[in-house]
């Protein structure tokens, strides 16, 4: 019966995480991040090795992945690629996250398992960016299977799982650089976890980690250097990979205080007729330390879980530069802790496991309604706390009425002109001899189109007000852009409509 | 007792300050809707319409403006000249829209006389394009619509639609009277009015005295966000004549 009920919860499970992810995939606007990825896509897609630039571009994992999808779906460059196809990938990365939690049945109970998967497939966070064309919802699952791994290199280190270990922490390492916070975390963690080992009188010995530990660094750096080499064809790549770690740089507008990652997924905010917060999975989280005190095996991997995500927390919050999907991995180490709750169930009394199903049914249909509005009508609306600047929905216009402007006049030359221009390259993909300027230039007055970014309109205005028709276009959250369009290409289209 | 008097001088400066704001404020409006405006021009039988302005912003955290230079906004009040006997049809007047459940505000707001800026003076419909409808519980002949929809940050709402009509469903009769839609994204059909900037000063819109129970106007998003606002609409007209 219970056997049953498990299975039909992960059937359940695997149900909502698909259905949150992938419904309506392609609805929302590209984000000025999933344009820089699917530009990079597009390089590769045409046979161009788009090489790596450690300053901006994070690992190779997220494009190759998609390249395979991006051919099975027959798209093959940048102008035939869809929004579907970048953003699959990541909803399928984070369905996969949302059963991580089996991988630990034999050290947890299989009803904590459960609890810890419907939270993830539950969790707004964990929802919103996976329908994203980033990294981190790959991130997110190799981490919870080096997770997994590593936590049973501790208990018993082989050479088995070892290899585990070591190609998911390649792969963690070959979608983005941010994967040291996470080793670090472990690292604590771990220490900690053989230490208290050693002080409740089991004596591990260090020499059997030793060999483990190698071939771990063997298949990371392997797995690692496979994709950063585009398979050993270009191997500086892989130095530049490390490179990064030393002159990583950040555009503008990303720093944040102290305290963001506690306001965006703690701290209750009410916007859009409904309270947000994830709190409550970290309430239930940090029931279970009380809970499992008596058993010292629930301890010890409490106490692993816990430190790791204090730890992750602490790095991030630390770091000037944040953005909300930096917790996805942390916040799945959350949830993992937050299903514990249900490993000492037996030993609860009637009233107490009343009140803990309260609380856990709660929590679940709160995230549950949460994450509904964010996949729904208000995913693109930036008072939604998960919405990070996003792109205008009046982007999406753009294509079809330049592919019908040019039916009825030739719409070349076109410029962009200014910086942080994002996504507006993805939707102006059409457009045959389109250059990009850094600042406004004579000639633009013969240019058919012409779209400015806001630090040049005044500039633009002076040059080009008298050739061309000015139209605002929004292009993200409070950031509109100029689209000047020569007027007899303007006349020629608004005079169609008489016709 | 020198800390105390210091203490009574600032707060009497802050108190006279805040004063001043709103005294300026009203005057300004005052000025713009002055009853001099209203004379009638003997040879056309017309006069100036003018309305309550709205003043700046006054209260409430000023919104972040990332869009400078999106336009110079006017600077002056609309002039439109509108036949004797022209009066404001449209107040209190109920409204309904294509979205039922407003974000933020109720539609009632629209017809409700108040043009302020700030929160709880808009209605905040869903994103796409959306469409709200005056019913003005009879026919009249209109003269002008003036519109608010938003005015406390530079703004150009996209596909601004002004569409009249006797049939309450807009199936039958429609004219419309400005369109801004230049790439029909709204599939109201292509337009070839100019986007422009929302300003206090509202815009004004020409109806040319066709005859109509009904406006629906429609948006769809602006340059700040994706969603539809409306402080307020106000509809000039007069009694069809012999009717």
């Amino acid at each position: 019966m219970r056997h049953t009920f498990i299975c039909i919860g992960w059937i359940a499970v695997a149900f909502i995480a698909l259905y949150l992810r992938v419904n309506n995939l392609g609805d929302n606007p590209v984000h000025f991040d999933e344009a820089t990825g699917a530009s990079i896509l597009g390089q590769a897609l045409s046979g161009e090795y788009p090489g790596f630039d450690p300053k901006h571009f994070h690992g190779p994992w997220l494009r190759e992945s998609t390249i395979l999808i991006a051919r099975l779906r027959g798209e093959n460059n940048w102008n035939s690629l869809s929004v579907e196809t970048l953003r699959l990938g990541p909803a399928v990365a984070g369905c996969l996250l949302c059963l991580t939690p089996l991988l630990w049945i034999g050290t947890i109970r299989p009803m904590s398992a459960l609890a810890a998967g419907a939270l993830l497939a539950t969790s707004p966070l964990a929802v919103y960016y996976s329908r994203i064309y980033i990294h981190e919802s790959w991130l997110a699952l190799f981490g919870m299977l080096s997770c997994a791994t590593i936590y049973r290199f501790l208990k018993n280190p082989n050479q088995g799982i070892s290899i585990f270990a070591g190609i998911s922490i390649g792969l963690m390492f070959a979608t983005k650089e941010t994967f040291v916070v996470y080793i670090l975390a472990w690292a604590i963690a771990g220490s900690l976890f053989l230490f208290f080992h050693t002080a409740e009188g089991v004596r591990p010995q260090f020499r059997d980690y030793l060999k483990p530990f190698i071939s771990i660094c063997f298949w990371c750096v392997l797995i690692s250097a496979i994709f950063y080499t585009d398979y050993f064809r270009n191997p500086t790549a892989y130095i530049e990979a490390f490179r990064t770690f030393f002159i990583y740089e950040t555009t503008a507008g990303h720093t944040k205080p102290f305290t963001y990652y506690f306001h965006l997924l703690l701290w209750p905010k009410q916007a859009l007729g409904l309270i947000w917060t994830e709190g409550l999975v970290a309430i239930l989280a940090c029931i279970t330390i009380p809970l499992s005190l008596r058993n010292k095996h629930q301890v010890g991997l409490i106490r692993f879980i816990a430190v790791a995500v204090v730890v992750q927390f602490l790095i991030y919050s630390f770091i000037n530069y944040k953005t909300p999907w930096l917790m996805l991995l942390t916040w799945a180490h959350v949830c993992l802790w937050a299903g514990m709750l249900f490993q000492t169930w037996s030993h609860f009394s009637r009233i107490k496991q009343s009140l803990l199903s309260i609380l856990f049914i709660s929590s679940l249909g709160w995230q549950v309604q949460q994450s509904f509005e964010v996949t729904g009508n208000i995913s693109n609306d930036a008072r939604n706390p998960y919405a990070y600047a996003p792109s205008s929905k009046d982007l999406t216009n753009l294509p079809q009425w330049l592919e019908n402007l040019s039916a009825t006049a030739h719409i070349q030359p076109a410029a962009v002109v200014g910086s942080s221009f994002w996504p507006l390259p993805w939707y102006l993909r059409t457009i045959e001899n389109l250059t990009y300027w850094s600042d406004i230039h004579p000639d633009f007055s013969k240019y058919a189109v012409v779209f400015v970014m806001p630090e040049h309109t005044a500039k633009a205005d002076k040059l080009l007000l008298k050739s061309h028709q000015r139209l605002p276009r929004g292009l993200r959250e409070n950031v509109a852009i100029m689209m000047y369009l020569r007027y007899d290409i303007w006349d020629k289209w608004t005079k169609k409509e008489t016709l | 007792m020198k800390y105390l008097l210091t203490l009574l001088t600032l707060s009497a400066l802050l108190f006279t300050a805040c004063g001043d704001t709103s005294t300026s404020s009203e005057s300004e409006s005052a000025e713009e809707s002055a009853p001099a405006a209203n004379a009638i021009e003997p040879s056309t039988g017309t006069f100036r319409l003018t309305t309550q302005i709205p003043s700046e912003l006054i209260e409430g955290t000023p919104q972040p403006i990332k869009v400078p230079n999106l336009e110079p906004e006017p600077k002056s009040v609309p002039v439109l000249m509108v036949p004797e006997g022209t009066v404001l049809l449209s107040a209190g007047k109920n409204v309904t829209g294509s979205d039922d459940f407003p974000i933020i505000g109720e539609l009632d707001y629209i017809t409700d006389g108040d043009k302020e800026a700030g929160e709880g003076y808009f209605v905040e419909l869903m994103d796409g394009p959306q469409w709200v409808q005056i019913d003005l519980d009879k026919p009249f002949e209109l003269n002008a619509i003036w519109i608010w929809h938003y005015h406390s940050q530079k703004r150009a709402y996209h596909d601004v639609i002004v569409q009249v009509s006797n049939d309450p469903s807009f199936e039958t009769g429609v004219r419309t009277l400005f369109n801004n839609d230049y790439d029909n994204s709204a599939e109201q059909g292509k337009g070839s009015n100019k986007p422009y900037v929302e300003s206090r000063f509202g815009k004004l819109i020409d109806a040319k005295g066709v005859t109509a129970q009904y406006l629906r106007l429609w948006s769809s998003g602006n340059t700040a966000n994706d969603m539809n606002h409306y402080i307020e609409v106000e509809v000039y007209g007069h009694d069809l004549i012999g009717l």
